[in-house]
């Protein structure tokens, strides 16, 4: 596998390791309670339960819950639960919040660890309370507040997030306005204005836009827009996106005194209708960063062999440019339904980077899949994947899903 | 002239080529053989509560109650066979439509009936087709002033009694493709709360959670479909990726994420006898490329992602006040930060 990996001087410290890893095994139990139908449903629990293995490494999982009752609809709550991995990651959680709302949404709030997603400003995840008020002239109220959630590690003295926004309906869409700031060990990591709008200008264009700004080392971290225009089988989008990764680091990072050199993407994309079962994408744009430009293409199809969809293949082309960095790939997809109960997959992507440096001059990949599914609520899927990458000259893995489902009252 | 000549022959190709693949792009439609003749009694003048007795006073926990034979019975007095009629007289998929409709739809038949005074067909315009599907689509719900201004600000609970066991995707008004991806940021800043009625906590945290990363594209490996932001051979294509848009992985991941991952499969210049990951040229003092300086400005994450913390000391060797590395601020550099708090003081406090 993976002739086309070049053996010469340059490429003598990648790894000529043939790794093989048969016996990966993903195992997916779903197990839950669940009612027949959800409006009558008194009480529905449902977990999931995600199990990884490869070879003599352990295994490790994730577990989802999700619990609500319809004695109190105005609560409910979530838990995700990464089980740790035998190579040695912990485990830790990433989700465990009670939502009380309500019920005519006029206020909810959510408390636990969670991700507080508020307009424009950066997605945060914290153990703390986020609140929001809807209050009338169609004006949202958001204020939220905790600790942020640091990987691998407990809570720590002086850690602390907080943070609000404001939005109104203007002009037939909305308007925000958004700040938070975020202290690490008490030293000011992060403080931020995001300002956030959409609007349906005409009743095919809609415009988008979110600028975030840093007013520590006072630059925009952050400005992204997007004007998409759609009619019938046709949608065309113009877009535009800034970051200056020196505002998105903390704060306290040395790094982020390294000024302000925005990286710029903007382009145009479409996806056309082309026939009831055929969808045509395309996607062009430009980088510019710190005076380098460079070219962004994706071409696409799929088309369904099927009314409902369950049968497809596609085939997507991709040119990404930029010195030294450059590659261009294609991924052709297919997916199967013989039966209900029967369906194959197969997925094949081809990468070949202009510069290989030694990693390779082609990195294929590919996955073909099997999935069954009972109708007394079993679902299993197994799939070889096989690649070749500028870390190891070929890795073929056997991947492996087992879910069931149970319901009761 | 030969140009022409095969300029028409392959319009002419693509015509034919087209006319052979009418069916599977979907441009012919495909008569379900067997489906109910619909259209047959429509214009026979047969009205559909002839048939759907119960349709007029149904609400919505009436179960689904499909004509029965005795139905039938009433004008077709001769049957031919003894099998019940909608056996073969009878679309499964629409029976199925039926009664999924009734488990994930509040939805009362004798509020619209007398509405549309028994006008069946302005939204079961199916029945002019016969083996069309007979549900309504959701657009033709919409057409109505009241659900559109239910739509409009996301209040989907009105029609739709649980999303997520319904498990509709929404291809008809939100269309979740590759470009997705890009701008689904900019969908949620200003209607999270449209999200939401699809989507839990759990599914941003995903990706955005700082825990870990639970990668839901790689728990439905079998959906070869769907689009994820690490799809396919992400894994070989990383470094080309991240050098291309700077910043972008900071979105959801740490800081110190590449040098976590780098370490655990060994791939680090922490490692004794491992290589150097920069090229040569990349540190010069008075001669060379000095290239580190350039790339720094340019993804100043990449240099946190294994130089932060302890690693921040190699920098502050050269980088400080009156050492050879010079100031590393650009022109017209300012911020809030007071001189002892980090990483001001490690170059500007003794």
């Amino acid at each position: 596998m993976a002739s086309s990996v070049s053996d010469n001087a340059a490429s003598r410290h990648r790894s000529h390791c043939r790794h093989c890893t048969l016996g990966t095994l993903v195992v997916v139990a779903a197990l839950g309670a669940e009612g027949a139908s959800a409006s009558a449903d008194p009480l529905r629990l449902r977990a999931d339960a995600y199990a990884f293995g490869n070879g003599g490494n352990g295994g490790a999982g994730l577990l989802s819950l999700q619990g609500r009752d319809k004695f109190t609809p105005w609560l409910d709550a979530e838990a995700q639960i990464w089980l740790g991995a035998g190579d040695g990651s912990a485990g830790d959680v990433l989700i465990i919040a009670a939502n009380a709302r309500d019920l005519k949404g006029r206020a909810s709030v959510r408390v636990g660890r969670q991700l507080v997603v508020s307009g424009a400003l950066r997605p945060m995840h914290l153990d703390g309370v986020d609140a929001h008020v809807r209050a009338p002239a169609g004006i949202d109220v958001e204020a939220f507040a905790g600790f942020p959630v640091i990987a691998q590690s407990g809570p720590r003295q002086f850690d602390w997030l907080v943070g609000g926004r404001v939005s109104r309906r203007v002009w037939g869409g909305r308007l925000g306005l958004g700040a938070m700031e975020s202290r690490d060990r008490g030293a000011l990591d992060t403080r931020e204005i995001g300002i956030d709008g959409s609007w349906p200008v005409t009743k095919r264009i809609d415009l988008t836009t979110a600028v975030v700004l840093d007013t520590i080392r006072f630059g925009l971290a952050e400005t992204r827009a997007s004007a998409m225009w759609s009619k019938r089988t046709l949608r065309l989008e113009l877009f535009g996106v800034q970051r200056t990764a020196a505002h998105l680091l903390p704060a306290t990072s040395l790094f982020s005194v390294l000024g302000d050199v925005p990286a710029v993407r903007t382009g145009g994309a479409a996806r056309w209708r082309a026939a009831p079962r055929l969808d045509v994408t395309a996607t062009a744009g430009v980088r510019i960063i710190d005076g380098e430009i460079a070219e962004d293409l994706i071409a696409g199809t799929r088309l369904r062999l099927n009314d409902s969809g369950s049968s497809a293949v596609g085939l997507e082309l991709t040119r990404e440019g930029g010195a030294g960095y450059a590659w261009t790939g294609a991924r052709a997809t297919g997916r199967y339904t013989f039966c209900p109960a029967w369906m194959a997959s197969a997925e094949f992507e081809l990468a070949r980077p202009d510069d290989d440096r030694g990693r390779g001059k082609l990195w294929p990949w590919g996955l073909a899949a099997v999935t069954w599914r009972s109708e007394s609520k079993w679902d299993a899927a197994m799939a070889v994947e096989a690649s070749a990458s500028p870390e190891l000259r070929y890795r073929v893995d056997v991947l492996a899903r087992l879910s069931r489902r149970w319901e009761a009252l | 002239m030969s140009l022409r000549v095969s300029r028409r022959t392959g319009a002419l190709l693509a015509l034919l080529l087209v006319g052979a693949c009418a069916g599977v792009l979907g441009l012919r439609h495909n008569v379900q053989s067997g489906a109910f003749p619909h259209r047959a009694h429509v214009l026979k003048g047969i009205r559909c509560n002839e048939c759907h007795t119960t349709i007029a006073t149904d609400g919505d926990e009436s179960p689904v109650v499909l004509p029965s034979d005795q139905s039938c019975l009433t004008c077709h007095q001769k049957p031919h066979d003894p099998r019940p009629c909608r056996d073969c007289h009878g679309s499964p998929d629409n029976s199925a439509a039926a009664v999924e409709a009734r488990t994930h739809l509040k939805f009362s038949h004798n509020q619209h009936v007398s509405k549309l005074s028994g006008d069946c067909v302005r939204c079961h315009t199916g029945v002019h087709d016969d083996g069309a599907a007979l549900r309504p689509q959701m657009a033709t719900c919409l057409a109505c002033h009241t659900h559109k201004a239910q739509f409009e600000p996301g209040k989907c609970e009105v029609c739709h009694k649980d999303l997520e066991t319904e498990r509709v995707l929404p291809a008809s008004h939100l269309v979740h493709d590759q470009a997705w991806l890009r701008n689904h940021g900019n969908a949620a800043a200003s209607s999270a709360s449209m999200c939401a009625t699809c989507h839990t906590q759990s599914s941003c945290a995903a990706c955005h959670g700082r825990t870990t990363a639970a990668l839901p594209g790689r728990l439905t490996f079998d959906n070869t479909m769907q689009n994820t932001i690490h799809q396919s051979g992400f894994a070989a294509r990383h470094a080309n990726e991240a050098h291309a848009a700077p910043g972008t992985c900071l979105a959801c991941h740490d800081q110190r994420s590449c040098r976590t991952c780098h370490e655990k499969r060994g791939v680090s210049a922490t490692f004794a006898g491992a290589r150097n990951p920069h090229p040569p040229g990349w540190v010069g003092i008075g001669s060379g490329d000095n290239a580190h300086g350039r790339e720094a400005r340019r993804d100043p994450a990449a240099c946190a992602a294994c130089h932060s913390g302890a690693g921040e000391q190699l920098c502050v060797g050269c980088h400080k006040v009156g050492g050879v590395g010079g100031n590393p601020h650009p022109p017209g550099y300012r911020s809030q930060q007071p001189m002892s708090a980090l990483p001001c003081r490690l170059c500007h406090l003794p």
